[in-house]
């Protein structure tokens, strides 16, 4: 029981493990932070009984059991803006939100551009986070876009990917450099695109609800043009590129052609792109005002992207569904449409808006925990080892309950930030627990632990 | 690519390329069965047949012992769980702790389906009631791919008892998305079930032609054809110019005729048996002799009755001993696929010929059962567990199908789930073919079978229902 590492039978749930194509009623064996069993009926034999008579007990009756969810993209803000979000804060909400790893993007200040700020940043995550915590090293200095860090540096350090997220790099030639030093590292790019000059300070989407409020838009355009030019400098370098928040039509059929070009390229998506359209922009009437809340860059696109998107995923074009959680203060989202700062907190809520999609017959289940688990552990590199149930493999389990209604409230959010667009919506399907390397780092207040001998102690007593 | 713990309890839990690698696999069987002794040493299956077969039992148990592997079996299991009022769940469960791989056959509609959620090993259906029978599809599929190289553009005729053959059923659905072209043949009664013609013309992509506007175009002569499913995949004249009947496409004649036999005991009890047996169409030479059946290869699933006679064993067209031959290659790649024993490369996938629909699922508990008498959820001794659970297919007419057994239903009223909220003055239900009642998104949808349902459950009428 030492350092919360506990044997936990989790039982009668339907255990869905895309990697071994599980999808079926059974128990679930975790022990020492390593999953024992996964499937079928566990049982005290010999070598399992030592196991099951320390073991605590989760009923997961009518609860889906799947590998821990992995998001490729967040933003824990530590190093720098601690009044957002910290280590210790976003990893919580990460947990609440089933995912037992997380990618953290490295627009912090320090930026994560040297071995020295990612090493504090695992070290910190060590103590103050009980997920996996995977940093993401810059592409350029201080991410400036004018001279490549020491990506050999960082990778040694342990980063998992580059990125100068949100600030994408703008010469071609320098990318192209990158990608050459990123393959030989065989590490992936992921890449925020955007081309600045056409975004310029535009604040929402460019099209009908730009027009309405008298809002400067950014254009699909601005996310394509980028798209375009990545894939074909990742064609030219041979690189792994990974295209982060995929959000307009255009960019899906770009990344489909690729793929069958045989670049090797991934994307992902968010939930917030997947469930909300531009028209979200305006409160609902009468109010009909500004709400900074679903400002995030990309923008909301139309219902024409989202069903595109949907597609892609589907298809397989897009391969990861990623949160882009990047919380912010209330002081940086009321300060009127022009300055409100960009992104949404969504660790918390990505599961509950995804199921929409599954209970709108949009998506299967199994695919949806695919692209939280499987997927993305391919992306960087971490498959075998990250979301599957595999005999052997870190105990890194998240259950659900698909059809557990409930309703957002980010006053009870872990995350620091509560901007969040879903505020008040209600959801069907919310983790219920969340255990990371073999602890339990989240478990709803519905669900019980008991001891799996406990039965048989108390008769022994009497 | 591994395909170990995986279930094939419906022909569509293999996707196109699985099936054709696991094709090659059989192929390798084929050429050597007899050096396969280690591939499964060790492991064991066990299979349970709660209605009698003989054929199907036997390929399995001699697959796995050429496997090397070992078999447990219970037949005839009626006498002893069954009556006890023990679920199939808990059957499963047991019976996924003794062995590596289950192989069931049910009388129950859905059962194969309940076995693979709770074995917790994986399952094969080898028959569920009427519903499907997939190693058997894939035993028909090989025959044909064996002879023809491929399915592709092929014109199979489906002869005699199309109502209640369970292989026919499968098989029609494989066929629709290996791309060939089907011909119903049924005997009179015995037509296609309508769901499985709808489910036909909506889930693939090509064209089902019914008998009324086929009678005019058709060569009397040839044999009588009740409704016809035109693949897009061949190149055949009649997607390109469709004023060219069918009747010329067939005079280049059929590829596979596919008889069935008369399935006595699935019929209701009220149809006299010798009735249906008078009008029963029988395959002989005579029928054979036509044009366009020169070419024509003569399949069927056995065991057979009076419907294909025996003068046909010694023609080379005919395939039924071949096809169970092919029973044991093809059964023992499943069995070695799906134990994790071997790996295969699945091939580049076409196009596929289905088209990919999600469906939403309802599964309100709101009272509405599954209509079939015959269907898993539907049992005395599973209803304790299993909730009914459906696809939500259409909403004009509103149609909900099984989950276990694909059998589908139309309630009459329908109420949603975001209007009542928290106001129970709300709580009205609506006829489903209204407009409003269309517009409810299926995650809100609540359906009940009847009026008294709906007010069981504090339904109030709306307005405009008429009381």
């Amino acid at each position: 029981m030492s350092n919360g590492i506990v044997s936990l039978l989790i039982r009668g749930g339907r255990i869905i493990d895309p990697t071994q194509g599980i999808d079926q009623i059974g128990d679930v064996l975790i022990s020492g932070g390593k999953v024992v069993q996964a499937g079928g009926t566990v049982i005290p034999t010999p070598s399992l009984s030592i196991i099951l008579s320390k073991a605590k007990n989760l009923d997961a009756t009518g609860l889906v059991v799947c590998p821990g969810f992995i998001d490729l993209h967040c933003h824990l803000r530590e190093p720098g803006f601690e009044d957002k979000e910290t280590i210790a804060t976003g990893t919580k909400a990460a947990a609440e939100g089933g995912f037992t790893s997380v990618c953290c993007m490295p627009n912090t200040k320090p930026p994560l551009d040297n071995a020295a700020v990612v090493d504090w940043v695992r070290q910190k995550a060590s103590k103050d986070s009980s997920i996996g915590v995977f940093p993401i090293g810059c592409i350029t200095k201080g991410r400036k876009g004018g001279e490549l860090t020491d990506m050999a540096g960082l990778a040694a350090a342990g980063v998992v990917a580059f990125s100068d997220d949100g600030n994408p790099v703008a010469s071609s030639g320098l990318m192209r450099r990158a990608m050459e030093c990123s393959r030989d590292l065989d590490l992936p790019i992921m890449d925020h695109c955007e081309d600045k000059e056409l975004s310029g300070d535009g604040i929402i989407n460019e099209g009908k609800m730009s027009a309405k409020l008298k809002l400067k838009g950014i254009p699909a355009a601005a996310e394509e043009v980028m798209v375009a030019r990545d894939l074909i400098l990742a064609k030219l370098t041979g690189a792994r590129l990974h295209i982060a928040h995929v959000s307009t039509r255009g960019s899906v059929e770009l990344i489909r052609r690729a793929k069958e070009a045989g670049v090797s390229v991934t994307a992902e998506v968010t939930p917030h792109h997947l469930t909300l359209t531009e028209e979200r922009i305006m409160r609902e009437p009468p109010d009909e005002s500004f709400d900074a809340n679903a400002k995030v860059n990309p923008p909301l696109r139309t219902q024409y992207d989202v069903q595109a998107l949907i597609k892609g995923l589907k298809d397989g074009i897009i391969d990861a569904i990623a949160t882009d959680h990047a919380p912010h203060t209330p002081a940086d989202k009321n300060c009127g449409p022009e300055l409100a700062a960009f992104g949404i907190s969504g660790l918390e809520t990505a599961f509950g808006c995804l199921m929409n999609l599954v209970h709108r017959g949009e998506i299967s289940l199994t695919r949806l925990i695919s692209k939280l688990t499987c997927e993305p552990a391919t992306v960087i590199g971490r498959n075998g080892e990250l979301g599957t149930l595999k005999a052997g493999a870190p105990a890194n389990v998240t259950i659900l309950d698909p059809d557990r209604e409930w309703i957002v409230n980010s006053r009870n959010f872990a995350s620091k930030g509560n901007n969040t667009p879903y505020e008040g919506y209600q959801l069907t399907g919310k983790v219920m627990a969340t255990i990371a390397n073999g602890r339990i780092v989240y478990i709803d207040d519905s669900l019980k632990v008991d001891n799996y001998l406990k039965i048989g102690t108390t008769r022994g007593k009497t | 690519m591994s395909l170990a713990n995986r279930s094939l309890v419906t022909i569509d839990d293999l996707s196109d390329g699985e099936i054709e690698a696991l094709f090659s696999l059989a192929d390798e069987m084929a050429d050597s069965p007899k050096d396969q002794g280690e591939l499964c040493r060790g492991k064991i299956m066990a299979s349970l047949f709660f209605e009698p077969s003989t054929r199907t039992r036997l390929s399995f148990e001699a697959g796995m012992l050429r496997l090397g592997g070992r078999v447990i079996t219970a037949v005839d299991i009626g006498a002893s769980s069954l009556a006890k009022g023990e679920s199939i769940a808990d059957m499963a469960k047991v019976v996924g702790s003794y062995a590596d791989i289950i192989v069931i056959r049910h009388p129950w509609e859905g059962a194969a389906r309940v076995v693979a959620d709770y074995a917790g090993v994986p399952v094969i259906n080898a028959g569920d009631g009427s519903h499907e029978h997939p190693t058997q599809t894939l035993c028909d599929l090989y025959t044909i791919r064996k002879e023809r190289r491929t399915i592709r553009g092929l014109k199979i005729a489906l002869w005699g008892d199309l109502k209640h053959g369970r292989t026919v059923h499968s098989l029609i659905y494989a066929l629709a998305r290996f791309g060939a072209t089907i011909l119903f043949c049924p005997g009179p009664g015995l037509e296609m079930p309508e769901h499985v013609l709808r489910r036909l013309s909506t889930e693939y992509k090509g064209e089902l032609r019914k008998s009324r506007n086929l009678n005019q175009e058709l060569d009397r002569k040839l044999f009588p054809i009740d409704a016809i499913y035109l693949t897009p995949s061949s190149p055949h004249q009649l997607a390109m110019l469709p004023d060219i009947s069918v009747g010329v496409e067939l005079k280049a004649g059929v590829d596979a005729l596919y008889v069935t036999r008369l399935q006595k005991e699935r019929q209701a009890p009220t149809t006299g048996v010798q009735e249906l047996n008078k009008g029963y169409p029988v395959v002989d030479k005579k029928l054979l002799k036509a044009k366009g059946f020169e070419k024509t290869l003569v399949m069927h699933p056995l065991p057979r009755v009076d419907e294909l006679t025996y003068e046909m064993d010694a023609d080379p067209r005919s395939m039924y001993f071949k096809q169970a031959a092919y029973g044991i290659p093809v059964r023992m790649a499943l069995l070695a696929l799906l134990l994790g024993a071997k790996e295969v490369t699945i091939p580049e996938e076409e196009d596929s010929l289905a088209r990919n629909i999600g469906y939403p699922i309802y599964k309100r508990d709101s009272g509405v059962k599954c209509p079939n008498t015959n269907c898993v959820s539907n049992q005395e001794t599973e209803v304790r567990y299993i909730k009914p659970k459906f696809k939500i297919m259409s909403r004009q007419p509103l149609t909900l199908r099984c989950i276990y057994c694909d059998h589908e239903l139309h309630p009459q009223y329908v109420a949603s789930s975001e209007w009542h909220q928290r106001k129970l003055e709300n709580k009205k239900y609506h006829s489903a073919d209204t407009q409003f009642a269309r517009k409810i998104r299926p995650e809100n949808l609540i359906v009940f079978a009847s009026e008294d349902e709906a007010r069981a459950h504090k339904f109030k009428p709306s307005s405009r229902i008429k009381p």
